[in-house]
């Protein structure tokens, strides 16, 4: 299993957060999503195999959410 | 010749309506957006792509869209 964290931009309240951690979390080869409002960064846990921080990055940026891989 | 097609997207807030906006402009030229509204979740645009390639589009924001209508524009 890995852990990225990816930057998220256009936040402003939790139902943004309780979205991005739902839309992602519910994934294949993600397990956890951790998004937070006010570091405006998500914490991912995936499956190596299937995901790596760029595409993580590049699924949230597709939800209409500005995103890149922090680390 | 395009369309003018108005959705209905399950929008809350304000980034929700930019995370619209932002998945819209992906689809780059060809497309215009006439108004996105978060009180009555209503998204217009005009377009000469599909309301089926729109609607795709949008549901990648995660949310809900429906409602799809649409609306020829008259020629003067
Ligand atoms: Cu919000
Ligand atoms: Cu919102």
């Amino acid at each position: 299993l890995h852990q990225g964290k990816v930057s998220v931009e256009g936040m402003t309240c939790m139902s943004c957060v309780n979205h991005i951690q739902d839309t992602i979390g519910a994934k294949e080869g993600i397990l956890n999503c951790t998004v937070s409002l006010q570091e405006k960064t998500a914490t991912v846990i995936f499956d190596g195999s299937l995901w790596n921080g760029e595409s993580v990055a590049e699924a949230i940026d597709d939800m209409g959410f500005e995103s890149k891989l922090i680390s | 010749m395009p369309q003018t097609h108005t959705f209905e997207m399950g929008m809350t807030c304000g980034s929700c309506a930019n995370a619209a906006r932002r998945v819209l402009e992906k689809m780059g030229e060809g497309i215009t957006i006439d108004s996105i509204d978060v009180p009555t979740k209503r998204i217009v645009v005009t377009t000469e792509k599909s309301a089926e390639e729109v609607k795709t589009q949008l549901e990648k924001t995660g949310k809900a869209v429906s409602g799809v209508r649409i609306t020829h524009i008259e020629s003067h």
